[in-house]
Formats: structure tokens, C-alpha cells, sequence
């Protein structure tokens, strides 16, 4: 196979190689220094969520006692008023709300954390109502873990793309870029939260969100079975730890209350068989308290849908001590 | 598996690769070559397990069929050989042409059959090719000394497996016979690393990204859209390029992959868009099918040793069965119908007007083919004849021209003139700006001012040519620039081969895969 005219002998073709190799390994490096460490590490790729994150963690880490912990996504982080919930129920509470790209995995490693320094009476899981519909997110169990994690128990192209993602890369460069001309999105974390969680964007479109939910209903067909990966895990620490956990749909339009009746049972059958308590009806919001998405409560309806909440979950903490005698 | 995974490059590839040279060094070279085919099966069955059966009961009974060719001959022969192209053919048809075929029933019968969900197995028509090939030649006596350890490995060597080149077993089962040469380990694999990373980064960086440029305007025709003059020719263009460069990345991973084996595989893609006519496109593009349809369909069926019509009607049967090869559907006989159109005007000129050494002729006869190469990838990429229609509709200007805004104060003077024409200027509809000034011209310097992989590594001679098709007899000492192996190409290759790494999270597949 050895052409007369090769440019290379074995010898040279061998350090040839080896170069190769060691270029490879540096360039490599480089990739996931950038990719993992300052895209998600450092926030870099994501610097609002990142904010959002590193918002959550400081609470569980400052907070003095903890009663009463909410985990879910912005549907969460827009309905509850931590303070007033307190107020409510007499117990500490906390609003560890992410966003929905966080997925269960999210509310699971903050569960973790929280586990780790507190000792909660009642977890309330309340997430958007079409969370069992959206695929699993392997990311967001990387993003949100102080943990350890064995990197054999995912799938390899998941784990790989968290240490080495070209749209990540991408976005730090943009970023590094942004600073080095002096133009920084978000400065600092005082623009981007208000009243315990990202700040909603002026204005609502209530009536697209309720045409779109009137053409496209949710249907058990959409259900990911897959989503249970993460969820399933939330029953076992609480059984462990000895705590009530329950599960809350997230508030939606009237019109998706309505048309999703059947995804809704059949959600819910699937998080019961997992071992949680769960309130099935979700809170049906009509057009004048919708936010800037179809499943925000309107920042002035905050106070209101606490409220809501705490009467609905009202038995359940009682029954548990997560309301003050 | 693909080979742009990481589970491939990660996992599987040095895996095979050190246990290969373990077994060569130290057990023996046979040992190593059942290895090596045991490797190749996982490989095939990583994908669908289930199919591995329908493969080993290929491979077995084409075997078999062979040794019995080798030995009859007269009307038994024929009576055996006609099974056994039976026996490969019957498969290739249910899997591939089923759907196909009770779905245009179903429209003009009226009949509501349901043939139920036909998966078709992933290389069947290549490793279907390939044996075929083997029995013909077994008739003609062309077939080797019969070996069933090199045979299975022939059909199954991982590199070519799934999606070609289709290998001649006259080309590789000698080299799996012959003794391994240990003092080239080292060599084969930083050649074959060289041109697997060169591929990897055609495919993963190229071809995956001009896809996205493509993909959504033939979505949205597909749906109903009615693309412009720009979109259309845009579209069709990226798509061009989506497939030179993820075919060619393809085969040059194949072939660096055989070199890390000690395995020469055919070159089977050489600058295809640097062809000066149609004739020569095709001895550029997918050169071992274009070998297979030539040797055992055209040639067969007369080939240009008849009558010009029978001549012709040779060209077009060869070339619509070519297009169906690539896939089930009246979209790839429309495309194999224009090439064997573009193929027979090609011969006529020629006849009229024979080739000559003209710079003008060549540089108009490279314009034309490519033009005509474009026009044909349209029904290869859309999805119904249809929008086959919007498409050449919008190209040849029937759904008026949309020039880019920044004209419009060209057309100001007269627009009401312009607008009778179909000439506005209001914009050049979903492609983006960037893919039509900066991307396409950018892709299309590179298709035809750069040495292709095979050239730029002449030295080593890193392909096997086939006769017949010069532009893979390539001269190892011939002028133009090549590949040397000091520190700057190791370092070079490393950030290429590190960038494709960076891409593979994002999602892809080789077109060809399908096939």
C-alpha cells in the first residue's frame, strides 16, 4: 500500500500523529473550558438564567428556616408570592422557581440543595401545565447540580453537549465580545428580577394565547414518557426525608382548562403512579389576568393567585404542618 | 451508528482499531480479519439489531451462489445466475419499493391496501450492488479465489458498509489476503486520520450548515409556498452544495477510514462540479455507482454499440433506474429522466461539435453542466412533483423577479414598466441575504478553485482509481499544491477535527444514509 512517491516514513508519520493527538487534546481543552466552564459554570452562555439560578441557590444558602418550598418553573415563579404565602400560612416559605428549560431536573437538584440545609415540612411542585408534553432536559440536571454526577447514567450525546456545544461557545465569544466593546446586556442581576423573579416583559397578547390554545389542545398523545426520568426522583427524597411533597398544575387560559381535560387526567395518573399527591385542576385564568405569556399570572393578579393557591393547598399543609396553628 | 457521532469516534473506531492491530501483531492476521468483520457487524446491527439477519443470510447465500457460478456454465449458469439476482433484487424491492408501489395503486385503483410499515434496512441497496456485481463476474470468471472470511468482509467492512463506495470485490479482497504490512501502522493512520478529519469537517461544518439554508425553503414550498426567482435559485443552490459536500465528506471518510485498516478503498467522488459537461459529471459523481450501472446495466444492454436510438433509449432506461436506485418516488425518476436527457443532448453535441481544448468552451461547458446539475437537484430534494413545479416555475422567471430592496432605486424611473414585467424590488424572499452574496459564491470558489482531497494527498495515493474515469487517475508527482506532514497540517487538522467535535451536538444525517 506504500506509494513510491510518499511524503512520509513510518517514523515521521508516527510524530506526525502524535502532534496531532496532543493538538487535538489542547484544542479540546480550550473548547470545554470555554463551553462548560464559562458558558454554564460561569453563565456566560445564559447570563439570565444564570442570575435567576444563582438568585435561588443565595436564598437556599441565607435562609434562616424553611417551612414551606415551591419548585417549578416561571408559571411558579409569576402565581406565588413568597412573602404573602408566609403571611398566609404563618410558615417560612420559599419561591425557588426557574424557568421551564430547567425542566423537572431543575426543581429536583434544588430539592437536593435544600435537603441539604433545611429541614421543610411541605415541597409543592408547581409546574407549567404542558411540562409532561416538552422534552426531557438533561441540560438543565447539568446546569442546576452541586452534585457529583456520574456521567455514564445519561446519554452520551447529552453529556457531550454540555461540555462541548458549538452554540455555547458561540454565545460566550458574543458575550466576551459584548464586554470587550463595552456593551453588556444585562449588568447585573437589579434589571433582570422583580419581586422574586424575572421581571415580565411590558404588555400581554391575551387574546393570541387564547386563540392558540383554542386551535392546538393538548392531547395524552403529546405526553413524553421519558419525563418521569427526573419527576420520579422528587417522591423517593421526600419519602427519604420524610416530608410531604404534592404536585400543582401550573394556572392557564380558561380555554386550555377546557379543551385539555383528557392530557390534564392523563398527566396526572402518571405523576400519581410516581407516589405524589397531586391537585389536579389547574388554575383557569380568563383573559384580564394573563402576563406576558399564556401561562404568567399578570404581575398585579400575584397577590390574588397566592391566595388562590393557599386556599386550594390549604388541607394539605394543614394536614402537614405547613400551616402555623 | 454514524460515522459523525461521537459514539463512533469516541467509542467504536479506536476500539476496532487497537484490537484490529492487537490481533494483527500478536494472534494472527486471519484472527484479525474475523475480527474485524465481527466489528463491522456490530457496527451494521448498532442501528437495528433485527436486520443483522437479513444481512448474514445475504451475505451466506450470495456466497454459496458464487462458489456454484464458478464451476457451471451454459444455460445453468444463466438458470443460477437469474436466481440468485433474484434472491438479491426481491428484498431490495419490498423494502425500498413497496410503499411506493401500493401507494400509486391505492390512487388509481382506488384501493385501500395498507402494505403496513416497511422500514427499509440501512445499506441494502449498496451491499445489494455489491454481491450482484460478485455473481455476474463469478459468471464471467472474473470472481477470485473464493475465500467466505475475505468475501464476508468485503460486503461488510464497516467503512463502505452503510453507504458506499460500492467496492468491486476485485479491489479489496486481494488486499484483505495479502499480509499486513506492520511497518506502515503509523503511516495508514495519520493518512487516514488526514482525510477522515476532512470529510468529518465537509459534513459536520459544511454540509450540515448549508442545509439549514436550504431546508426551510423547500419546507415551506412543500407546504404551499410559491418561492420567487431568488429563493428558488438560492434553495436549489444550497441544496447542490448541501450534497457535493456531505457525499464527498462521506467518501473521504470511508476511504480514510479503510487507510486506518490498511485498506486502499476507490476514490469515489472527484470535483464533480468541475465537470465541463454532463458526460463528465458522471465520472465524477458517485463513481462506483456510475461503474456499476455502466459495467452491468448499460453495457449489457448494448451500451453505444447499437443503433443512436437504441443508444439513447439505453442512456435514459440506465439513468432512470439510477434514479430510482436513490429512493422510491416519481421525484428520483424525473431526476434520473433529466440526467439521461442531459446525457444524451450531451452525446449529440459532442457528435456535432467534438470536444476541444477551447478555455471559453470549457469555462461555458462547466457553467452549463452546473446549471443543469442544479436544475436536476430539485426533484431529488423536494417532496412532490409539485413543488418540483414551483420551483422550475420560479427559476425560469414565471412568477416574476423580486430583485434585492437595495435596487429599487434602479427600477425607480420606470416602475410601472418593470412591474408589467414582473420586476419589482421587494426583496429576495425567505433567503437570507448573506447565503446569496457571501455563502454561495464562497462555496462555489471552493468547489472549483481547490484541489480535492485525493489531489491535495496525491503523494500517498490514497484512492484506488477505476478506468475510465480520469479525474481518479490522479498523477502522485504532479504539480499544484499537497499535503505535508510536519507540525502546522498536524495542528491545522487538530482545529478542524476539534470544531467538528463542537458541531456533532448538533443534530445531522448523511443524506446518502437513506439509500
Amino acid at each position: 500500500m506504500t506509494s513510491p512517491s510518499s511524503s512520509i516514513s513510518n517514523f515521521e508519520a508516527r510524530r506526525f500523529f502524535l502532534t496531532l493527538g496532543a493538538a487535538i487534546g489542547l484544542f479540546l481543552g480550550v473548547a470545554v473550558a470555554i463551553s462548560y466552564y464559562l458558558g454554564f459554570k460561569q453563565g456566560m452562555a445564559n447570563y439570565g438564567f444564570q442570575v435567576l439560578l444563582d438568585y435561588q441557590k443565595n436564598k437556599i444558602r441565607q435562609a434562616q428556616r424553611v417551612d414551606i418550598v415551591f419548585l417549578g418553573d416561571s408559571s411558579l415563579g409569576n402565581a406565588i408570592d413568597a412573602a404573602h404565602f408566609t403571611r398566609l400560612s404563618g410558615r417560612d416559605t420559599l419561591n425557588l422557581a426557574l424557568t421551564g428549560s430547567f425542566g423537572y431536573a431543575g426543581s429536583l437538584n434544588l430539592l437536593r440543595q435544600v435537603l441539604a440545609r433545611h429541614e421543610p415540612k411541605v415541597v409543592v411542585l408547581l409546574h407549567t401545565v404542558d411540562m409532561m408534553s416538552r422534552k426531557l432536559s438533561y441540560l438543565g440536571y447539568f446546569q442546576t447540580t452541586d452534585f457529583f454526577f456520574n456521567p455514564f447514567r445519561f446519554p452520551p450525546e447529552e453529556v457531550t453537549r454540555f461540555f462541548l456545544n458549538s452554540q455555547t461557545i458561540t454565545k460566550v465569544i458574543q458575550r466576551l465580545w459584548e464586554r470587550a466593546t463595552a456593551k453588556e446586556g444585562v449588568a447585573s442581576g437589579e434589571d433582570y428580577l422583580y419581586n422574586d423573579y424575572i421581571v415580565q416583559k411590558g404588555g400581554t397578547d391575551a387574546a393570541s394565547f387564547f386563540r392558540k390554545h383554542a386551535d392546538h389542545p393538548l392531547t395524552p398523545a403529546q405526553i413524553n414518557p421519558e419525563k418521569i426520568l427526573f419527576l420520579q426522583e422528587i417522591p423517593r427524597l421526600c419519602r427519604e426525608a420524610g416530608i410531604a411533597c404534592i404536585y400543582v398544575h401550573g394556572p392557564t387560559t380558561r380555554v386550555r382548562c377546557d379543551n385539555s381535560a383528557d392530557f390534564l387526567q392523563a398527566a396526572t395518573a402518571m405523576i400519581r403512579q410516581l407516589g405524589l399527591t397531586v391537585l389536579e385542576e389547574p388554575a383557569c385564568m380568563p383573559m384580564q389576568d394573563l402576563g406576558d405569556s399564556d401561562d404568567h399570572v399578570s404581575p398585579s393578579k400575584k397577590q390574588a393567585y397566592t391566595e388562590y393557591y393557599y386556599g386550594r393547598l390549604r388541607a394539605f399543609l394543614m394536614a402537614n404542618g405547613g400551616v402555623s396553628p | 451508528m454514524l460515522f459523525n457521532s461521537f459514539t463512533f469516534i469516541m467509542f467504536f473506531l479506536p476500539v476496532t482499531w487497537i484490537v484490529y492491530q492487537f490481533c494483527s501483531r500478536f494472534i494472527g492476521s486471519r484472527i484479525a480479519l474475523y475480527f474485524l468483520t465481527a466489528a463491522s457487524l456490530v457496527f451494521y446491527s448498532y442501528w437495528e439489531p433485527r436486520y443483522l439477519l437479513l444481512i448474514l443470510m445475504s451475505i451466506g447465500v450470495n456466497f454459496a451462489i458464487g462458489t456454484v457460478l464458478v464451476r457451471l456454465e451454459g444455460n445453468k449458469q444463466k438458470l443460477f445466475l437469474a436466481a440468485g439476482i433474484c434472491l438479491n433484487i426481491i428484498p431490495l424491492i419490498y423494502y425500498k419499493y413497496t410503499n411506493f408501489l401500493v401507494e400509486n395503486i391505492n390512487i388509481f385503483l382506488e384501493a385501500p391496501i395498507d402494505p403496513g410499515k416497511i422500514i427499509l434496512p440501512i445499506g441494502l441497496s449498496f451491499f445489494t450492488f455489491q454481491q450482484l456485481s460478485f455473481l455476474v463476474d463469478a459468471c464471467r470468471r472474473k470472481a477470485i479465489a473464493l475465500d467466505f472470511m475475505h468475501y464476508a468482509l468485503f460486503v461488510t467492512f464497516f467503512p463502505q458498509l452503510i453507504a458506499g463506495p460500492i467496492v468491486h470485490h476485485q479491489e479489496v479482497m486481494p488486499q484483505f489476503a495479502a499480509r499486513a504490512d506492520r511497518g506502515d501502522t503509523w503511516r495508514h493512520l495519520a493518512i487516514g486520520s488526514v482525510i477522515f478529519i476532512i470529510g468529518l469537517f465537509k459534513k459536520v461544518v459544511i454540509a450540515d450548515t448549508i442545509a439549514l439554508r436550504s431546508t426551510p425553503i423547500f419546507a415551506a414550498v412543500a407546504t404551499g409556498y410559491q418561492p420567487g426567482f431568488f429563493d428558488a435559485w438560492g434553495a436549489a443552490f444550497c441544496y447542490a452544495f448541501q450534497i457535493y459536500f456531505d457525499f464527498s465528506g462521506y467518501s473521504d471518510m470511508a476511504v480514510g477510514l479503510g487507510w486506518m485498516f490498511g485498506i486502499k478503498l476507490p476514490i469515489n467522488f472527484a470535483s464533480p462540479y468541475k465537470a465541463n459537461s454532463i458526460i463528465d459529471f458522471w465520472r465524477r459523481w458517485h463513481i462506483t455507482l456510475s461503474r456499476f450501472l455502466r459495467d452491468y446495466l448499460y453495457i449489457p444492454l448494448g451500451g453505444s454499440r447499437c443503433s443512436p436510438a437504441r443508444h439513447h433509449l439505453n442512456l435514459m432506461l440506465t439513468m432512470i433506474l439510477g434514479g430510482l436506485w436513490h429512493g422510491a418516488g416519481w421525484t428520483f425518476l424525473l431526476w434520473g429522466l433529466l440526467h439521461g436527457l442531459f446525457l444524451s443532448l450531451n452525446q449529440g453535441w459532442q457528435r456535432l461539435f467534438p470536444p476541444s481544448r477551447s478555455s471559453a468552451r470549457r469555462v461555458l461547458g462547466r457553467i452549463v453542466t452546473l446549471l443543469s446539475v442544479v436544475l436536476a437537484w430539485v426533484p431529488f430534494r423536494a417532496d412532490s412533483l409539485q413543488s418540483v413545479l414551483a420551483f422550475y416555475r420560479a427559476m425560469i422567471g414565471l412568477e416574476g423577479l423580486s430583485l434585492p430592496t437595495f435596487l429599487a432605486p434602479l427600477l425607480a424611473g420606470n416602475a410601472a414598466w418593470f412591474a408589467n414585467l414582473g420586476i419589482v424590488a421587494q426583496g429576495t424572499g425567505l433567503i437570507h441575504k448573506n447565503t446569496l452574496y457571501i455563502e454561495i459564491p464562497l462555496l462555489l470558489t471552493v468547489c472549483w478553485a481547490l484541489p480535492n482531497t485525493f489531489e491535495w494527498l496525491r503523494r500517498e495515493s490514497p484512492g484506488l482509481p477505476t478506468g475510465g474515469y480520469p479525474a481518479t487517475q490522479i498523477d502522485p508527482l504532479g504539480p499544484g499544491w499537497t499535503c505535508r506532514f510536519d507540525w502546522s497540517t498536524a495542528v491545522f487538522m487538530a482545529l478542524l477535527f476539534t470544531v467538528c467535535l463542537v458541531k456533532l451536538n448538533d443534530i445531522s444525517e448523511f443524506i446518502y444514509f437513506q439509500f
